[in-house]
């Protein structure tokens, strides 16, 4: 398969919505992108997005934003998961024929009560009456981690610092100030053992990018940021079979994509991670799963700081998800955020010199299915 | 890109409703047909798409619910939803992740549980902008009466043309042992039926069905190792109109499928397509829809399709078959609904269509659309490799 | 256009849509047993040996359909848990317990509540509820053939 590399990136402002039709903020973003590649629709060849009906209160949300997206008359579909899924077909698609393509997911967490919108992921017979949704999943999650790890909740709270250090120094996050350990420590229970700073913000943004085949990308940028390995995998969908402390389908879909980029040690490889993080405690999870560290070892890499911004492997710089979760767009923006890195273009929280860049995103309950994406530049 | 053939297909019978299985047991049914035609096992298959359209089933994205049945546990597995054309985009994007190299064995599974809700109006209606339109309460009848009334107003179409629609699907569905509606009909039936929404009547209008299928696409290395008689990919397209019905041109003609067919015939390098395709499987919840559908994509010229179906040039036996299976009109599990015409196009091709092969059928057109009359997807196969 | 600045509006919009879904033969056997006899099957497969609870037709691993039904207890052990303090639309009123317990004879773990004992203040219910703790179903007395015919697994230390 031709290489095939990001030539343009558009994002709308994170927010906590309820002004905005988001059939807008999907135009808004494709003309962001499309500025941002010097490109107009005419020149587009495919629209692929990405977006949950459910959380927008429409069904077929395509209909309303693929034409916003410059897809009018246009080939297009849509992944009905995270933009990080859409971006492995749109890398699939063009590897079958497509020239220049728009990628475009929809996050919208503000029309919906969506704790009650993620209950209903769970079917009906075994498991909704109980009242799951994502963060008391992901409360389990924790604590069963804990329970394996002896890591500590200190431990997680030093994540929701570091991120929301970051969140507060770049533009695209909702939550704008920075909180002390004992901040979060204080921070309202959630569902024992997640305080509410320890799960994402819910938040509204519309991501683009462009991709191109190798042959158009480099005419169109001066700088392409390469999809040089990708991979993607599911777990099943019984919690009560899964085992909770572990994050099986990351750690899967990282094994495909670090065999596809060729990378034998991610922390030496790679110098930016951008991981959309369920809670604060997937994100310590995560640097076991994408092998920062070894199984046990999250912890114990949070407290060295080596994860900090200005540590040996950077992780969410942006501020990842505790910072800004627009649901369905979430892992998208972590490949928009890498790929200003590796352009040299994310402002206050740049990462210097940074060569190649990871981003991942996890869906559905305890991070069942998951998206690994390996970033270059030449 | 590569050449891909589909090795297997396989589908449940399909019912109003199911309640012996649940979500992911249906699922389960729909692959192992599949696997079974294939003889495969599930550890070939390298990757998984799987569609359906929230929220029929009243699980949000059951596609997780349902990882198990597909069989896609540890595997690659991505979810497609595109409103009517899910399950024929659903096959466009396995198709996809095979052309392109990434994967050499690749399934597409659809499930729909249109019986769950009490309602699917109620659900369809809900596709409409709630700001602007949703509170005139237009449900997919509304597009497909549209579309009727004005295709009487400008070519003069009538209700008996429309009525005989219904017969041959019907006469059709009766030799398909997977078809959800089996019975016979007369055009007098039809016409005496109840008025649902006019012009279209109770017998002009799909039923709402439970059920699944799958289609196996293969690379043409591997295609050759493990098919003796597999189906071959010839082109594909999906195009998407405008969100706003008003926005269309003319709502007798199907601009947008003229255009989308355009692509489709260049990609699979067919000039005549009445003369070179056998047979099309097309999306027709609606008698009505058929009439534009035939005319859009060049099967008989604007406002002639009445007078050829009165011919019974697309009869069984006619110039082209249309809907052997007896079409959506008999069966509409509404998210699998596009896969099970590519089911039945492949089905005809590779001669196993059993009671209701068209003879000597070589290329075969799959159709569905979605949304307000908004997205098409189309596929061509056929039984040599192009 | 005028230059005021006017407000946005806002659309209410409720998908209200009641649904009824199957449970299928697997799940309406195992209803039945729990509606009428307070028994709690779960179903082994052939090929893995698993016993699966919830149980279902057929094992996603050994892609085999099941066969035997397999009596587990009504007790056994919390093998994670979270406790909700947070309310949300439609959800049940907080403060309540998720655990997924795993009951003696069974190879998976089953999603309930945890209750019977006070939740009110965390501190207190995460020692009450903790992972490791043995717990017991309490039944309705009025039973229907669903997962909430157990009101919840109750700690067997609790009074
Ligand atoms: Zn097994």
């Amino acid at each position: 398969m031709e290489r095939i590399g990001i030539v343009g990136v558009g994002m709308t402002p994170i927010s906590s919505g309820k002004k905005e039709v988001f059939y807008d903020a999907s135009f808004e973003a494709a003309r962001r992108t499309l500025a941002d590649a010097r490109l107009d629709q005419g020149a587009l060849d495919q629209v692929v997005t990405a977006g949950y009906d459910l959380a927008c209160g429409r069904t077929i949300t395509n209909m309303y934003t693929t034409p916003a997206a410059g897809g009018y008359m246009k080939d297009e579909t849509r992944i009905s998961d995270d933009g990080m899924f859409a971006l492995a077909q749109a890398w699939m698609r063009i590897g079958a024929g497509f020239g220049i393509t728009m990628c475009l997911a929809y996050g919208i967490s503000s029309e919906a009560p969506m704790p009650l919108i993620s209950n209903l992921m769970f079917e009906p017979l075994f498991h909704r009456p109980f009242g799951p949704y994502s963060g008391n999943i992901a409360a389990l999650q924790a604590s069963a981690y804990c329970a394996e790890s002896k890591a500590k909740p200190e431990d997680a709270a030093l994540v929701v610092v570091k991120n929301l250090k970051q969140g507060s120094k770049n533009p695209r996050s909702r939550r704008v100030k920075p909180v002390t350990q004992k901040q979060v420590e204080k921070s309202p229970m959630a569902a024992w053992p997640l305080r509410e700073l320890d799960l994402p913000s819910y938040s509204d943004g519309t991501v683009g990018l462009i991709l191109a085949p190798e042959h158009e990308a480099k005419r169109i940028s001066s700088c392409p940021i390469w999809i040089e390995g990708i991979g993607w995998s599911i777990d099943s969908y019984y919690l009560g079979e899964r085992n909770l402390a572990e994050l099986k389908s990351l750690s899967e879909a990282a094994r495909r994509a670090y065999l596809m980029a060729g990378i034998k040690d991610p922390a030496r490889e790679i110098q930016v991670f951008e991981v959309a993080e369920q809670s604060s405690y997937y994100e310590i999870m995560a640097y076991e799963a994408l092998g920062l560290i070894s199984p046990g070892g999250g912890a114990k890499l949070i407290r060295s700081g080596a994860t900090e911004l200005s540590g040996r492997i950077p992780v969410n710089p942006s501020g990842g998800a505790i910072s800004a979760d627009p649901v369905a767009a979430t892992g998208l923006f972590r490949v928009a955020e890498a790929v200003l890195q590796l352009q040299g273009r994310a402002g206050k929280v740049q990462v210097q010199g940074a060569k190649r860049a990871l981003a991942s995103v996890s869906s559905g309950p305890a991070g069942q299915a998951s998206c690994v994406v390996v970033l270059r530049r030449d | 890109m590569r050449r891909v053939a589909i090795i297997g297909v396989g589908q449940t019978k399909f019912r109003t409703r199911r309640d012996d299985a649940t979500h992911e047991e249906l699922t389960f049914e729909g692959v192992s047909r599949a696997l079974e035609d294939a003889a495969l096992s599930i550890s070939q298959i390298e990757s998984f798409v799987y569609g359906t359209m929230d929220p029929f089933d009243g699980v949000n994205s059951p596609d997780k619910w349902c990882v198990g049945g597909a069989g896609a546990v540890g595997k690659p597995y991505i979810k497609i939803s595109t409103g009517g054309t899910t399950g024929l985009t659903t096959g466009i994007a396995a198709y996809h992740q095979v052309a392109s190299g990434a994967f050499d064995i690749a399934m597409a599974v659809c499930t729909q549980r249109v019986g769950v809700g009490d309602d699917a109006q109620s659900i369809l209606n809900t596709c409409v902008c709630p700001i602007y339109e949703r509170d005139a309460g237009a449900g997919a009848i509304t597009v497909g009466a549209q579309q009727a009334s004005r295709h009487m107003f400008k070519y003069g179409s009538t209700d008996y043309q429309r009525a005989l629609v219904s017969v041959d699907a019907h006469k059709n569905a009766l030799n398909n042992p997977y078809a959800h509606i089996q019975v016979d009909v007369t055009p007098e039936d039809v016409m005496n039926s109840r008025m649902i929404e006019w012009p279209l009547r109770l017998l002009e209008c799909c039923p709402r069905s439970d059920g699944a299928c799958a289609v196996i696409f293969a690379s043409e290395e591997q295609a050759k190792k493990l098919c003796p008689k597999p189906a071959w990919v010839w082109g594909e397209a999906s195009i998407i109109d405008s969100y706003w019905w008003g926005e269309r041109p003319d709502l007798a003609d199907w601009d947008i499928l003229s255009l989308a067919g355009r692509r489709l015939f260049k990609m699979a390098g067919i000039e005549n397509p009445i003369k070179e395709i056998d047979v099309a499987e097309l999306y027709a919840p609606f008698t009505s829809q058929t009439l534009l559908e035939l005319e859009a994509l060049g099967f008989c010229g604007k406002g002639e399709s009445g007078p050829q179906i009165e011919k019974g040039v697309f009869k069984m036996d006619g110039e082209m078959a249309v809907n052997p299976s007896g079409g959506v009109l008999c069966t509409n599990p509404i998210g699998a609904t596009g896969l099970v015409r590519l089911v039945e196009a492949c089905l005809q091709v590779t001669g196993k269509a059993e009671k209701r092969q068209v003879p000597d059928a070589e290329v075969a057109l799959a159709h569905a659309w979605g949304g307000t009359m908004q997205l098409h997807a189309l596929m061509i196969v056929g039984k040599h490799k192009r | 256009m005028a230059e005021k600045k006017e407000e946005f509006i806002k659309v209410k919009a409720n998908w209200n849509i009641p649904y009824t879904h199957s449970a299928g033969k697997c799940a309406s056997h195992f209803f039945q047993e729990m509606k009428e006899k307070k028994r709690i099957f779960g179903i082994r497969c052939p090929k893995c040996q698993r016993v699966m609870l919830p149980p279902r037709s057929f094992c996603e691993r050994c892609f085999v359909e099941t066969t035997d039904w397999v009596p587990v207890k009504d007790e056994g052990v919390v093998d994670s848990v979270s406790i909700n303090y947070m309310e949300y639309t439609g959800m049940p009123k907080p403060p309540y317990a998720i655990a997924f317990i795993k009951l003696d004879g069974s190879d998976s773990r089953l999603m309930h509540f945890v209750g019977g004992v006070d939740l009110s203040d965390w501190k207190k219910a995460k020692e009450l509820v903790k992972i490791g703790t043995r717990v017991k179903a309490v039944w309705k007395e009025e039973r229907e053939g669903r997962m909430t015919d157990i009101m919840y697994f109750k700690p067997i230390s609790a009074k």
